[in-house]
Parts: structure tokens; C-alpha cells; sequence
């Protein structure tokens, strides 16, 4: 008897340790809580599929993540999959950190129907280091309220500023005190209207080009006119945000995380959407921001990784799990007949197929210049010469390199 | 062993763990960031020796002439303010009368407050549209008849907003180190200076003043060095604008290690950090050292 239990022991014990021996774990870093129900559904589907493989979500705050990504890069710390924000990816391919993924990429039958400009992002010298995971996509909300129909272009526009400026009304805001802010719903408008932040390969900065500083002139001038607030050279995201959401302000540049925000503000706003729009209107642009997701080479699953982003870029992940939640999908193949996209999200998902991102490794060092240029503009000063004097700035840190 | 041989082992004992935690936590980083400054220092890879091109790099860069004089300002301006408060405050909450050990307890209350929150809250305080500082600033007639008042517009105005802020947070730890070097004055002394006839104004000036010599000297050396190492503050209120005039030192070597993973000459700049801050203590001391 003592020698059958013992062998059970044994046994038990032996099974026991195997089976958490071979369970493998994949650790996955993000930046967004949207991550959370993505490892949960992976899990689930690993789980179904009686695979052995368990996500482990370590969620950092957006402000963190960078500098800890780098740290844990830096020290060699194993990371199998990580949420990158999308700007940075340059800089992570260009020094080395993510591992290839371009044969798996081109394998996949979605492949030409992933978002073109995430997925340029995430290539360096002719290879995919990451794939498109999570797009935060902008635009102008506005108020039906105060602004029954939107503009089409930027003369309408300015007419209608007018007409508010007339009431002793404010038409519209924007963030100059916000970097981020600024080339997520500024930018946008000078690209649409054939304006560019740097080059395609990121080599030269060109924000003192004559449709970026039309653009600025726009902005400035409805300033001049009285429908924009007069502080608007040092309001932040929050400020212009607030003012929209009070109802003192009828048209905001936002992004899709918007159309959840004003949910609950009925009273005072009735809230639609539109894109951002050129001069003649006949252009549309946005900002696609959001994550890609990449593998760093200090991963210890690399198998599991992908298996992991392919659930992520799967219908199951951008439908089920992104969508569900409010996401906009980043393939374009999932917007037709996608049950969670409403009109708004429309609005933002069709952006996505025009819109751009720029190019470059030295990104967070650019938005210094951008920063000064956008502040001194909106308190005034001279178009043409602050961009000359930022983008000076903005080449010779190009040319420095990272 | 000799008694003397046994005590000194035993001393060396009782040190020991202090040393150990300054090596570890500030002599190898220091000798780290030494040695980072003289090396690009890539992420992955191996550094590579490029003697002082980091500095070089650094005493070329516009920004960097940018935030020192923005930080020399800033402290050049912030410490009287919080000096002359805290003197204020220590003066008043000195005497005997009824209620200081309440006041001094109103006025301390601030510096147990994060510096984050404290900068949130007068952040918040000063917002344009909920602001109670900006609604009561334009009550007497600031921001003009339109009443749009925003203290972020100019550098000046902003970093004189910061300033309050931290006046009002930090003067009750520089308050509480003044009282105890004004409780340490012997009473024989204002008795002296009341038989000669001196009015209160000359009894600060001639004795309180000088006897608190070493207190001021505590206070100021303080408060300097966490001027020059300003960060916080204008990180959450200002975030260095607008156009970057209220850029700090300390904000910038973040940015270029951390944003812009320049580590070398991030490195640089901490080390540059270092010796401004040595050579105004060692100043401050010999100043306030002469006439002990």
C-alpha cells in the first residue's frame, strides 16, 4: 500500500511539474488597458485550441513606457511582445532592438489591407520590424448645437468664424501648449492641404513649405478674426477639450477615443464628426497615432510572439476584442460589414486610409522645434519666419541623427 | 589587540553599511556618469571613447545656454521669495503670544504635500476657466476689461506663478529652520539691545540677523541647490513654455537622456549639474563662514 501511494505521489508530482515546465509564458508590454482584453482573448483562444501558451500583460502607463521599454531593452531583459507607440518605432528598428518580421507579415492573406502608413512605420531599410496593432485616428468634432453642419473648406471656414466672432462666440480651439496635440490635430490639416512635417525617408525637415505655413496663416488668421479663444497660444489638450465638452466651444481636432468621451455630455453638446479637410475641401487627412506591435530581441518565445500577433491582426482581435471597444480596425478589409463601426467611427476608420504619420528616428527630439513653432505662431508672430528659424533647428537635429 | 586597535575596528563596523549604501547608490553612479560623459553610449552595443565631444556637443547647443540662464533666473529669483517669507513667518511664529504653535503648524502644512500634487493643485488653481487665483487676480482688475486673464502666456509671468507655488510650499521647512536658529539666540542679547534704546527694526537688523547666521546659511544653501535642480514644478505646470523660456537645467538633461536617449550627453550635462552646484555651496559656505 505504502508503495502505491508513494508511486501516485511521485507520479502526481512528476505530471505537476511538467505540465508548468512546458506552459509557456509570453510576456507582453503595453501602454494602453485595451491590451488587457487582447491577452484575455488570446488566453482564451490558446486555452480552446489546447495550446500551452499563457500572455502575461505587463501594463505601463503611457508615460512610462517608453523610458522603461528602453531600460528593459538596454539591460537585456526578456520581452516577447511589446506595444510600441507607433512614433518610436523608427528609432527601435534603426538601432536594432526589434526582431524581423517581414517574411511573416507577407505571408499573412490581409497583408496589402494593413494600414499602408503604420505599416512604413514599422520598416526600416526595406524590412518589417512591426505590424499595425491599435490606430488612434484624428479628426474635428463638433458641436450640432452651436454648428448645425460642418465646413467644407477653409473659406467656408473662415466665414463661419466670422458669423461667430460676430455673436461674441468662440467657433473653434486647439492645443498649442501640447506637442503631441498639435501634430495629431494640426498636422493633419497642412498635409491635407499638401503640407509636410519632414521628407518620406525622414531626412529633411520641411514644415516652412508654403502649404504647412498656409495652413498656420489660416489658423492665425481666425485668431485675428475673434472666434478662437484668446489664450489659445498656452491652452493644453485638457483646456480645449473642457471648452468643447461646455459647450463654449463648437469644433475641437480630437481623435476616434472621442466619440465615447462625448457620450455622456448630451446636454450641452450633440456631437458629430468630420475629417480634417485642405483648403478647397477636396483633400482629407488625419493623424494615425495609436500602437504597433513589434518583437524585441531580447524575447525568449519568438514562435509564441507571433502567434500572439497573429491573433492580434486576426477578425477575431480587431473585430471582437478592438472594435467591440471602440477601436477603429487596422485592416481595411474589416470595415465593411464590421457591426461595431458606427457613422462616427466611419468617419475616422476612412481617415485612416488617407491619412499619414511621419517618418523619422529622432522623433521626440523634432517636437521641440514643432513646439516653439506653434506657441510663437499662435501668439503671433510672423508665419513664414518661425517656421524658417524651427525647421533650421529641426534639420540640424536630423543631421545630428540619434 | 590593543583597546584602541578594537575600537577602531568597531567603528569601521558601525560605518560600514553607510558606506556600502554610498557607494552603491552615489559613488558608482557618480563615477558612472563620469565616465558616460566622455563615451557615446549607445543602447545596444559597446560605448565608444570620445573624450570631451559630449561637452562640446552640449556648451554648442542653444538649448542648453536656454535653460542654465532660465535656471539661474529661476533661482536667482525664487530664493529671496522664499527667504523673506520664511524669515516672515519664523519671526512671527517665534513669539510667545497665543495661537503660533496653530500658526506654525498652518504654515508647515504644505511641505508635507508631494511636489506633484502641490504643482497639480495651483495648476488647477490658476486654470483660466475654474482658476480661484485667476477669478480673484481679475477681481482687481488683472487681465484687462475682456477678464482672460492666463499666467502661462509670457515666461516671466509663468515662472513668477511657479514661484508662489513654491513659496507657499516650501517656506514652512526654511520657516521651521529658522526658528530653531532663532530659539537658540539667548534672550541676554534682546534684553541688551532694549536697554540700549534700539527700535525692533534695528534689534532684526544688528542681532537677530547676524546671530542667525548659520540657520541663513542652512536655508539658502538649501534652497539653491533644489532651485538649480528645479524639475517638477515646471515639468507639470509649464512644461517649459511657452517657446521653452521656462525650460529648467534638469528638464533638458531629462529630455536628452531619456526622450531623446542621447546618454552621453545627458551624462555631460548631469556632471556640469554637479559642479554648478559645488562651486555655489562652496561659495555660500566661505560667504557665510567669515564672521561665525
Amino acid at each position: 500500500m505504502k508503495l502505491l501511494i508513494k508511486f501516485f505521489l511521485i507520479t502526481f508530482t512528476l505530471v505537476s511539474v511538467t505540465k508548468t515546465s512546458f506552459s509557456e509564458e509570453l510576456i507582453v508590454w503595453s501602454r494602453g488597458g485595451w491590451s488587457d482584453w487582447i491577452v484575455e482573448g488570446f488566453n482564451k483562444k490558446m486555452a480552446d485550441e489546447g495550446k500551452d501558451i499563457v500572455a502575461i500583460n505587463n501594463l505601463i502607463g503611457h508615460a512610462d513606457f517608453q523610458v522603461k521599454f528602453t531600460a528593459a531593452l538596454s539591460a537585456g531583459e526578456r520581452v516577447d511582445v511589446a506595444n510600441i507607440d507607433l512614433i518610436n518605432v523608427p528609432y527601435y528598428a534603426a538601432i536594432g532592438a526589434l526582431e524581423d518580421m517581414t517574411d511573416f507579415l507577407k505571408s499573412q492573406p490581409y497583408y496589402d489591407k494593413l494600414n499602408g502608413p503604420m505599416l512604413a512605420l514599422g520598416s526600416y531599410d526595406g524590412a518589417h520590424f512591426a505590424a499595425p496593432n491599435a490606430a488612434d485616428v484624428s479628426g474635428y468634432v463638433y458641436n450640432k448645437k452651436l454648428m448645425p453642419t460642418p465646413p467644407k473648406n477653409w473659406a467656408e471656414m473662415t466665414s463661419m468664424c466670422e458669423d461667430f466672432a460676430a455673436k461674441g462666440q468662440l467657433m473653434i480651439a486647439w492645443p498649442s501648449k501640447s506637442y503631441g496635440g498639435m501634430i495629431f490635430t494640426g498636422m493633419p490639416v497642412a498635409w491635407a492641404n499638401g503640407g509636410s512635417f519632414v521628407s518620406k525617408d525622414g531626412k529633411t525637415a520641411e514644415i516652412n513649405g508654403p502649404k504647412t505655413a498656409e495652413w498656420f496663416s489660416h489658423y492665425q488668421n481666425m485668431q485675428n478674426i475673434g472666434c478662437v479663444p484668446e489664450n489659445v497660444a498656452v491652452w493644453d489638450w485638457p483646456d480645449k477639450q473642457d471648452a468643447f465638452l461646455a459647450g463654449d466651444v463648437a469644433m475641437i481636432g480630437t481623435g476616434n477615443f472621442m466619440i465615447n468621451a462625448v457620450k455622456d455630455h448630451s446636454e450641452k453638446v450633440d456631437a458629430a464628426f468630420t475629417a480634417f479637410m485642405g483648403k478647397d475641401g477636396t483633400k482629407n487627412s488625419a493623424f494615425i497615432g495609436g500602437d504597433l506591435i513589434a518583437i524585441p530581441v531580447t524575447t525568449g518565445a519568438k514562435d509564441a510572439a507571433l502567434e500572439y500577433i497573429k491573433y492580434v491582426l486576426s477578425e477575431a482581435g480587431q473585430i471582437e476584442v478592438y472594435t467591440k471597444n471602440g477601436g477603429i480596425p487596422i485592416r481595411s478589409d474589416l470595415f465593411d460589414g464590421n457591426p461595431y463601426l458606427t457613422d462616427a467611427h466611419m468617419v475616422f476608420a476612412n481617415a485612416s486610409t488617407v491619412g499619414d504619420v511621419p517618418y523619422t528616428t529622432v522623433y521626440q527630439e523634432l517636437m521641440d522645434p514643432w513646439l516653439v513653432a506653434n506657441q510663437r505662431i499662435f501668439s503671433g508672430e510672423d508665419v513664414q519666419t518661425v517656421l524658417d528659424e524651427q525647421n533650421a533647428i529641426m534639420q540640424k537635429i536630423i543631421d545630428a541623427g540619434h | 589587540m590593543t583597546r584602541l586597535r578594537k575600537e577602531q575596528t568597531v567603528g569601521l563596523l558601525m560605518v560600514l553599511p553607510a558606506l556600502l549604501l554610498l557607494t552603491v547608490f552615489f559613488l558608482y553612479p557618480l563615477g558612472n556618469s563620469f565616465w558616460m560623459s566622455f563615451h557615446k553610449w549607445p543602447l545596444f552595443g559597446k560605448p565608444k571613447w570620445v573624450g570631451l565631444d559630449n561637452y562640446i556637443y552640449m556648451f554648442q547647443d542653444e538649448r542648453f545656454w536656454e535653460s542654465l540662464k532660465f535656471t539661474f533666473v529661476y533661482t536667482l529669483t525664487v530664493t529671496p521669495m522664499l527667504f523673506i517669507v520664511a524669515l516672515g513667518t519664523a519671526l512671527l511664529c517665534n513669539s510667545k503670544a497665543w495661537g503660533t504653535t496653530f500658526f506654525r503648524s498652518i504654515y508647515f502644512l504644505p511641505v508635507v504635500m508631494s511636489f506633484a500634487t502641490a504643482s497639480y493643485v495651483w495648476l488647477w488653481l490658476y486654470s483660466e476657466m475654474y482658476g480661484v487665483i485667476i477669478f480673484a487676480l481679475e477681481f482687481f482688475g488683472f487681465g484687462g476689461e475682456k477678464k482672460n486673464l492666463n499666467v502661462w502666456k509670457t515666461g516671466t509671468s509663468s515662472m513668477w506663478a511657479v514661484n508662489a507655488m513654491v513659496t507657499w510650499k516650501f517656506s514652512g521647512i526654511q520657516m521651521i529652520i529658522l526658528i530653531a536658529g532663532l530659539q537658540a539666540i539667548r534672550d541676554d542679547f534682546y534684553e541688551a539691545s532694549k536697554l540700549m534704546g534700539a527700535s525692533l527694526w534695528q534689534t532684526i537688523w544688528h542681532v537677530t540677523l547676524p546671530l542667525l547666521r548659520p540657520s541663513i546659511a542652512l536655508a539658502l544653501i538649501l534652497s539653491i541647490a533644489g532651485s538649480i535642480q528645479a524639475y517638477e514644478q515646471f515639468v507639470i505646470m509649464t512644461r517649459g513654455g511657452p517657446s521653452n523660456s521656462t525650460k529648467t537645467l534638469v528638464m533638458h538633461t531629462v529630455d536628452m537622456g531619456f526622450d531623446y536617449f542621447k546618454l552621453g550627453p545627458a551624462a555631460a550635462l548631469g556632471v556640469i549639474i554637479m559642479i554648478i552646484l559645488f562651486v555655489l555651496t562652496v561659495v555660500q559656505l566661505r560667504l557665510f563662514r567669515k564672521n561665525y
